[in-house]
C-alpha cells in the first residue's frame, strides 16, 4: 500500500518538476491558503434571502409555510392532512425542535428512519436564498436517513438562519464545536429522476415532498 | 502495434454502423437531444457571472494540478484525523483488490453503488462478483443499464440510450421473479417500482461504493452530487462506506468547493443545484444513531499522473459533467457505446487514449468535426478540441494513421507549399465540380467519396476559386 502511495506521489513531482518534493516554505503556503480561505466569484445577489428562499424553493417543487414558533404542530398537522397521512413521524433535533411540546393528537419517535418511514420532521442547520437550499447537519439527533428515506420531509427553518450566499454556510459550519460534522446534506427540492428519457420524475429514492415550515418568530 | 490499431479500426467503424442503425438508440437520442442543451443554455443566462466562474473554478483546478503531490497528502491526512483510511492504487486491478479486501474482511453479501465512473474504469463490478458478492447499481440509470448487462453510454445520463419500451421489458423480465408481475409502462410507476426494489437492497448492504464529484484537503471529505438520493443511502446505511476516486478529483477548501459546485449543475443539466449535495467526513462519530462504522477511500492513478506536466494536463481539470457530450454532434448520432470504453464523447475522445493508449483508441481523436462546441461549453474551459488535433498529430508522426491517408496529406502538403502550382491544379476539380453540380444545386456523389456522400449532399463550390476571384476584383 505504501509502496503505491510513494511511487504515485514520485510520479506526480516527476511530471511537474523533475522529481522534487515541495519545499516546506511551498507546503507552508498551501497550508495557509486553506486556513485563509475566502469567497471567489459569487453571484451578484441583492434580493431579500427570505423571499428569495420561497422562490427558490417552490421553483424546485418544494412547499413551504411561514409560521410562529407556537403553530408548529399545527403546521405538520396541516400538511400531514393534506397528503393523507397519519401523523406520527420520525422526530429529529435542533434548537427549536426541542423545545415543541406536542400534543397527544401526534406520535412523534425519536430514530432513525427505516424503509417504511412515511414521515419524518427536522430542524434545518441553515438555508441558503441563492438556490432555495436547507443545509442539514448530521448529530446525534439529526440523522441524515431523515432526510433521504420518508415520503414526506418536513423540515423547519429559522427564518434568521436563511443566508445569502452558499459560502455564508462554510462559516457557520466552522463557528461549530465539531467540524467537520460526519455529513452535511444540501437539500434542494424532493428527490427525482431524469434517467427515463430525460423527464423529471419526482420521488426517485428520497422524499416525494419537501415541505418546508419557516419559523418566524 | 499494428494489429491491434487495424482491428480495432474495424471494430469502431462497424460499432458506429450499427449504432445508425439501431433504431432503439436513434429513437432514444432523438428524443433525449436538445434538451440538455437547452437547459444548460437557459441556466447559463440567468447567471450573469457563469463565464467568470468558469475561469475561477479552471485557476483552481489548474492551482490544484500544480501542488497535487501536497494536497493529497494534505487530503489525507484529514482523513485520518476523521478516523477514515486511504488506500493508493496505481491501476485498476491494485483499486480492484483493495476494494475486494475491504469488502471481504466486512464479511459482505451485498454491495450497493452510487454512481461512480471510477468504479466503471475500474471494472469492479465483475471482480466483486467472482468474490461471491451481490452488487448493485442504485442509481436509477446505472440500475437499468445493469439490468441490461451493459455499460453506461453517458456519463451522467448511463440509460440515455435506453427506450421507455426497452426499460418496460427488463422490469418485467427482472422484476418479476420479486413479484411486480404487472408489466408497468408509465414513468411514474417505472420510477415506484424502482424505488420499492431498490429499498430492500439499500437496508441489507453491508458495504456501499460510492464516487467522488470532490475531495476536500480542508476538511478530508468527500462530495457526491446527485438527484435521486441514491448515493447518500449509499453512503449512510451500511456499515462500510468505501469512496473510489482518481487522484485528479482534489480541491483546497470549501470555498472552492461553491466555485465549482455552481458550475457543475448548470453544465451538467441546466440545473442551479442538483437536488442533494452531500459532504461526507469520516465514519459516524461516537454518539451518532446512524452511520458507517468504516469509512475508506480508494485513490486512483491509472496513468493520470504521467498526465501532469504535458499538452494533456488541462484533462484533468475535467469535473465530469457531460456537456461536451451533450453538444457533441458526433455523440449525439452515435450515442456512448460505440466510442468502445466507459467515457465517451469529446472528453472520451481525449481521455481514453492517455489511460489506455492508442491500441484500442485510435479513431477517436478522428471521430470529430473540430466544430469546437465541446470547448466552448466546458466548464472549467478544457481545450478539449486542440487536444484531438495534438492526438491526430501524434498518430501522423507514430505512423498509426493508415499508409494512403499518410501519402495523400504528404502529397497535398508538398502542394500546399507551392501556391502558383497548388491553384493551377485545384482549379480543376473545383471547375469539375462545379460543372457537375451546378443545376441540382449539390452534389450527391461524388467519385470514391462514397462514405461521405452515402449520407450527406456536398454543396457545389462557386466556378472560380477565393483566390481568383479576389484577383479579378483587385485588377478592376
Amino acid at each position: 500500500m505504501s509502496d503505491a502511495r510513494s511511487q504515485i506521489l514520485a510520479t506526480i513531482r516527476r511530471s511537474l518538476n523533475g522529481g522534487e518534493p515541495k519545499t516546506d516554505q511551498r507546503i507552508e503556503e498551501l497550508r495557509s491558503r486553506l486556513r485563509h480561505t475566502s469567497p471567489k466569484v459569487q453571484p451578484h445577489l441583492d434580493d431579500d434571502p427570505l423571499s428569495r428562499f420561497c422562490i427558490k424553493h417552490a421553483a424546485v417543487h418544494g412547499t413551504y409555510e411561514r409560521l410562529a414558533f407556537e403553530q408548529i404542530e399545527e403546521g405538520v398537522q396541516r400538511h400531514l392532512r393534506s397528503v393523507g397521512v397519519d401523523p406520527q413521524f420520525c422526530l429529529g433535533g435542533g434548537p427549536l425542535l426541542d423545545q415543541v411540546k406536542w400534543s397527544d393528537e401526534v406520535f412523534p419517535y425519536r430514530r432513525s428512519a427505516d424503509k417504511d418511514t412515511r414521515v419524518a420532521v427536522s430542524e434545518a442547520f441553515a438555508g441558503v436564498s441563492e438556490t432555495g437550499t436547507l443545509v442539514m447537519r448530521s448529530a446525534p439527533s439529526v440523522p441524515p436517513s431523515h432526510n433521504f428515506l420518508p415520503d414526506d420531509h418536513i423540515v423547519l427553518l429559522q427564518k434568521e438562519r436563511i443566508l445569502r450566499w452558499q459560502e455564508d454556510v462554510w462559516t457557520l459550519l466552522r463557528a461549530e464545536n465539531v467540524f467537520p460534522p460526519r455529513a452535511v446534506n444540501f437539500v434542494t427540492g424532493p428527490s427525482k429522476t431524469g434517467d427515463i428519457e430525460q423527464t423529471i420524475q419526482y420521488g426517485a429514492h428520497g422524499p416525494r415532498r419537501l415541505h418546508v415550515l419557516i419559523i418566524e418568530s | 502495434m499494428n494489429a491491434p490499431v487495424n482491428s480495432q479500426r474495424v471494430a469502431f467503424k462497424a460499432r458506429v454502423r450499427t449504432a445508425l442503425g439501431d433504431l432503439n438508440l436513434q429513437r432514444a437520442m432523438a428524443k433525449a437531444r436538445g434538451g440538455f442543451v437547452d437547459k444548460r443554455r437557459e441556466a447559463r443566462e440567468a447567471l450573469p457571472e457563469f463565464d467568470a466562474i468558469r475561469d475561477a473554478a479552471r485557476d483552481i483546478k489548474d492551482h490544484v494540478l500544480a501542488n497535487l503531490d501536497s494536497y493529497l497528502e494534505l487530503y489525507e491526512q484529514k482523513v485520518r484525523e476523521n478516523g477514515g483510511h486511504v488506500h493508493w492504487a496505481r491501476d485498476a486491478d491494485e483499486a480492484c483488490r483493495i476494494i475486494a479486501d475491504i469488502c471481504k474482511k466486512a464479511g459482505a453479501r451485498t454491495v450497493t453503488k452510487g454512481k461512480s465512473m471510477v468504479s466503471e474504469e475500474m471494472y469492479l463490478n465483475p471482480v466483486l462478483e467472482a468474490a461471491g458478492m451481490k452488487v448493485v447499481e442504485t442509481d436509477l440509470g446505472e440500475y437499468i443499464v445493469q439490468l441490461a448487462g451493459e455499460t453506461p453510454s453517458h456519463i451522467i445520463a448511463p440509460a440515455v440510450h435506453k427506450t421507455r419500451e426497452q426499460i418496460t421489458e427488463l422490469f418485467h423480465e427482472h422484476h418479476s421473479p420479486l413479484g411486480y408481475t404487472d408489466r408497468v409502462t408509465q414513468r411514474e410507476a417505472l420510477v415506484n417500482e424502482a424505488r420499492s426494489v431498490l429499498r430492500d437492497r439499500f437496508v441489507s448492504a453491508d458495504v456501499g461504493i460510492t464516487g467522488a464529484n470532490f475531495l476536500i484537503a480542508e476538511t478530508g471529505s468527500n462530495v457526491i452530487v446527485t438527484n435521486e438520493g441514491n448515493g447518500d443511502l449509499t453512503s449512510s446505511l451500511p456499515k462500510v462506506h468505501i469512496v473510489t476516486a482518481g487522484i485528479e478529483k482534489v480541491i483546497p477548501s470549501l470555498e472552492d468547493l461553491s466555485v465549482l459546485l455552481r458550475v457543475l449543475a448548470r453544465s451538467a443539466t441546466g440545473q442551479e443545484f442538483s437536488a442533494y449535495t452531500s459532504i461526507y467526513s469520516g465514519p459516524r462519530r461516537s454518539e451518532d444513531l446512524e452511520g458507517p462504522e468504516e469509512y475508506h477511500v480508494v485513490l486512483l492513478d491509472n496513468g493520470r499522473s504521467t498526465m501532469l506536466g504535458g499538452v494533456y494536463q488541462p484533462m484533468l481539470r475535467c469535473i465530469r459533467c457531460g456537456a461536451c457530450l451533450n453538444h457533441c454532434p458526433v455523440y449525439s448520432a452515435i450515442g456512448g457505446h460505440a466510442y468502445g470504453w466507459i467515457y465517451p464523447g469529446p472528453m472520451g475522445s481525449v481521455l481514453t487514449p492517455l489511460l489506455n493508449g492508442f491500441d484500442d483508441s485510435v479513431d477517436l481523436p478522428n471521430a470529430c468535426t473540430l466544430n469546437g462546441r465541446c470547448k466552448e461549453v466546458c466548464p472549467v474551459r478544457i481545450p478539449l478540441s486542440d487536444m484531438l488535433l495534438e492526438h491526430r498529430l501524434e498518430q501522423h508522426q507514430r505512423k498509426l494513421t493508415s499508409p494512403v491517408g499518410r501519402r495523400i496529406l504528404s502529397a497535398w502538403a508538398w502542394l500546399a507549399k507551392r501556391p502558383r502550382l497548388y491553384q493551377g491544379v485545384m482549379a480543376i476539380p473545383l471547375w469539375l465540380a462545379h460543372r457537375w453540380g451546378h443545376k441540382a444545386g449539390v452534389l450527391r456523389r461524388l467519385p470514391g467519396l462514397s462514405g461521405w456522400t452515402d449520407s450527406r449532399d456536398f454543396p457545389v463550390p462557386p466556378r472560380r476559386s477565393f483566390m481568383r476571384q479576389w484577383q479579378d476584383k483587385e485588377r478592376t
